[in-house]
């Protein structure tokens, strides 16, 4: 291959090609992150004892000290959240199936998906510098200052951290506009608002969210960065600084971003799920419109909420009331929304393939998170539950549980048209089971020791005697988070080797209406030979006048239609 | 765009001016964050920022001279005078920079740290711009959108310096 080819494929503008290469950074960066979280538990399940395996790397004794242990937790949430999940759900599968699914050649601006994959890969690059580092961020996800401040933190791994979110904040906001812009303007002819796949619309409200409030995430840790670099104190305040500094401005910024990226992450995947119920469940999906209202009001009101992560902040008693009112009326929507799935699924005839267990996954853990954010809506019950493992049980069910179970569901559910490969489906079953059981297990686990009051971040809790009785709790989740780990070799098996053995997947293999399905599988360069006509929504399954394989695709015409 | 046929052009030029004003949207809430941070500074005691003085109304005045030329020659490749402007405007941001000097300002007050991170926010966007001054073969109407843009942005962040603050 010459220069000229290897930049050529280097630089290929292709939707697919960028997705895929996104697919590839996420899961990486899916391992290395979970692999955080093992010596996490391994520290909670078992305090003081030397890490098996990895131990050497944490120092000659083996086991991990407290700086390590924050280092750990502030790199498997941040990695988690900005560098495995987004690029998984909103890159890979954002990038590759907006076009097929809309009936697009591409997306409106090529050149904006290349820019952001590689602006993603420079943020990765950088946050992965400070592994190498005598000391790394260790101010936990958030950042919160002063803690990341030079004053809290000296030294250049927490430098690196905001110059790494403001990269990532690049990234997304790329890709956003890229997106927005595809599905505005580039849509098949018919393809009529209320027909578009409900996925795509995850992925518009999602992206129309991250165009409003990645902005304030950029604000946030530009200020930051100048805190640390340029010796300004926009974050430190107190008798000694003169300039007037305060760090709950961060918060501010950070949450009015924060709040709203958990349904930048979750919309696509509420979009997938709501597809393949659909699908998997060979009937329209219930109240199709009612869906997209409803996915609409949850986002207008998430962006209205951000201050019930701020309770604890003096916050005037007034505005705590006014969030935790719209807190609660989030509520209203996400029901709705849960009720369309359930409706959907009533007198559905099941097809129970793993797609179809994964999204049944993603439904189970959604309502448990979604239950348990109620508590966390109250003032009263925050003050106690605030910054307690509650917290991390919740928000590890919604963003971790149910964005991850989709992630899976999303990609057993387009393996084959992405790679033109069938997978063993005995192996995903075993993965999910794997998965969904140990996952539900941990996570529920950390809702029933933060109720009993633990606190999140404690390098060792049973240091203290009141907590000292909820060790056996805690060692059997970090048995269960083993237990998730080994539940992720199925999938690489399968992953890996479908890609070399697996059999010539079928063009159709779910039997379903939407465009990506009416091309070869993987697709060609092009997409479509012709830019499809679409003549129906993207649910029409045991339609009486479809095809034996009950599918009644978005380009058919029947005979008694106007072509 | 210009080897296009003419009905392609025109639907790339509309997915163009849907892209930048959502660009230009998130640019603005960017401002906005920016803006309200410097308003919770000055509730919480920081010091006003120090005027710049007459440079605001030349800085002002240079992004207005790129508007007009961009306007009067839209759709030609006449962008000498426009490109010349542009530069000038940098060129006068940094002089503001070194005169005010930076770095010891920012020290005394966060307000005057945070007005310096907007000016600074402000040359990026300005730099990009330049960039597609030189980088476009003819102007256009989007080219001379996104300078009206920053105009606006400036005259709103030279004049956060001049408001009463709390």
């Amino acid at each position: 291959m010459s220069t000229t080819q290897f930049f050529g494929e280097l630089l290929s503008r292709d939707h697919k090609v960028i997705g895929k290469r996104f697919l590839w950074l996420g899961l990486g960066f899916l391992f290395l992150g979970g692999a955080l979280s093992m010596v996490i538990r391994w520290q909670l399940g078992f305090p003081g004892r030397p890490v098996p395996l990895v131990g050497r790397a944490l120092g000659a004794s083996g086991r991990v000290s407290p700086t390590a242990y924050a280092e750990l937790f502030t790199l498997h949430g941040t990695i988690m959240i900005f560098f495995a999940v987004t690029p998984l759900l909103i890159g890979a599968f954002g990038n590759y199936c907006i076009p097929l699914l809309i009936g697009a050649r591409g997306m409106a601006f090529p050149v904006l998906g290349v820019l952001s994959f590689f602006t993603q890969v420079t943020a990765s690059l950088v946050l992965l510098a400070s592994f190498f580092l005598p000391t790394g961020p260790l101010a936990g996800w958030t950042g919160y200052p002063p803690l990341s401040t030079s004053v809290g933190t000296p030294g250049l791994g927490q430098t690196l951290w905001p110059i790494a979110m403001a990269l990532f904040a690049a990234a997304s906001l790329v890709g956003a506009i890229n997106y927005i812009t595809t599905v505005v303007r580039c849509r098949a002819p018919g393809m009529g608002w209320f027909r578009l796949p409900l996925t795509v619309w995850g992925f518009l409200l999602s992206s129309i969210l991250s165009a409003l409030f990645l902005p304030f995430l950029t604000a946030a840790v530009l200020l930051l960065f100048s805190d640390r670099l340029f010796g300004t104190h926009f974050y430190i305040a107190g008798p000694l600084v003169q300039s007037g500094g305060d760090p709950i401005i961060y918060q501010h910024l950070f949450w009015i971003f924060g709040h709203p990226e958990v349904y930048i992450l979750i919309f696509p995947a509420w979009g997938i799920v709501s597809d393949l119920l659909s699908f998997f469940a060979r009937k329209p999906a219930f109240a199709y419109p009612v869906t997209v209202v409803s996915l609409m009001a949850i986002a207008v009101i998430s962006t209205l909420v951000y201050g019930h992560h701020m309770y604890v902040t003096s916050m005037s008693p007034l505005l705590g009331q006014g969030f935790m009112v719209l807190t609660m009326l989030v509520s209203l929507p996400a029901c709705i929304l849960f009720i369309t799935w359930l409706g959907t699924l009533w007198r559905g005839s099941l097809r129970l393939a793993p797609p179809m267990w994964f999204t049944l996954g993603v439904v189970f853990v959604f309502g448990l998170g979604g239950l348990t954010g109620l508590y966390l809506a109250h003032i009263p019950i925050d003050i106690y539950l605030h910054d307690t493992y509650f917290v991390v049980g919740h928000f590890h069910l919604t963003m971790a549980a149910a964005v991850l179970l989709a992630v899976f569901a999303a990609i057993y559910f387009w393996y084959p048209k992405i790679f033109g490969r069938n997978y063993n489906h005995t192996l995903a079953h075993l993965h999910f089971w794997l998965s969904f059981l140990p996952m539900s297990a941990v996570f529920s686990i950390m809702l029933v020791v933060g109720n009993a009051g633990l606190q999140r971040r404690l390098f060792d809790p049973s240091d203290y005697p009141i907590w000292r009785g909820l060790l056996g709790l805690n060692r059997v989740a970090s048995y269960a988070a083993f237990a998730l780990l080994f539940g992720q070799i199925p999938f690489v098996v399968n992953f890996i080797g479908s890609l070399f053995w697996g059999a010539r997947s079928e063009h159709n293999p779910w039997h379903v209406g939407t465009l990506e399905w009416s091309v070869s599988s993987p697709p060609p360069a092009h997409n479509f030979d012709e830019i499809p006509r679409v003549h129906r929504g993207p649910h029409e399954l045991g339609h009486p006048r479809s095809d034996a394989r009950g599918v009644l695709a978005q380009t058919t015409v029947l005979s008694d239609e106007a072509p | 765009v210009s080897r296009l046929a003419p009905a392609a052009r025109t639907q790339e030029e509309t997915s163009a001016a849907v892209g930048l004003l959502l660009f230009l949207g998130s640019s603005a809430l960017l401002f906005l964050a920016l803006w309200a941070a410097a308003l919770l500074l000055s509730l919480r005691g920081a010091p006003p920022p120090t005027p710049p003085g007459w440079w605001s109304l030349l800085t002002t005045g240079l992004l207005f001279g790129v508007t007009f030329q961009l306007q009067k020659f839209e759709r030609t490749s006449r962008r000498i005078g426009a490109r010349a402007c542009a530069l000038l405007f940098l060129g006068a941001l940094g002089l503001i920079w070194k005169r005010a000097s930076l770095l010891e300002s920012s020290g005394e007050s966060s307000a005057m740290a945070l007005f310096f991170i907007l000016t600074g926010i402000h040359a990026l966007h300005g730099a990009a711009g330049l960039l597609a001054l030189f980088a476009f073969r003819r102007t256009s109407r989007l080219l001379n959108t996104y300078w009206q843009f920053l105009v606006g942005a400036w005259i709103l962040t030279v004049s956060s310096a001049y408001l009463p603050w709390p």
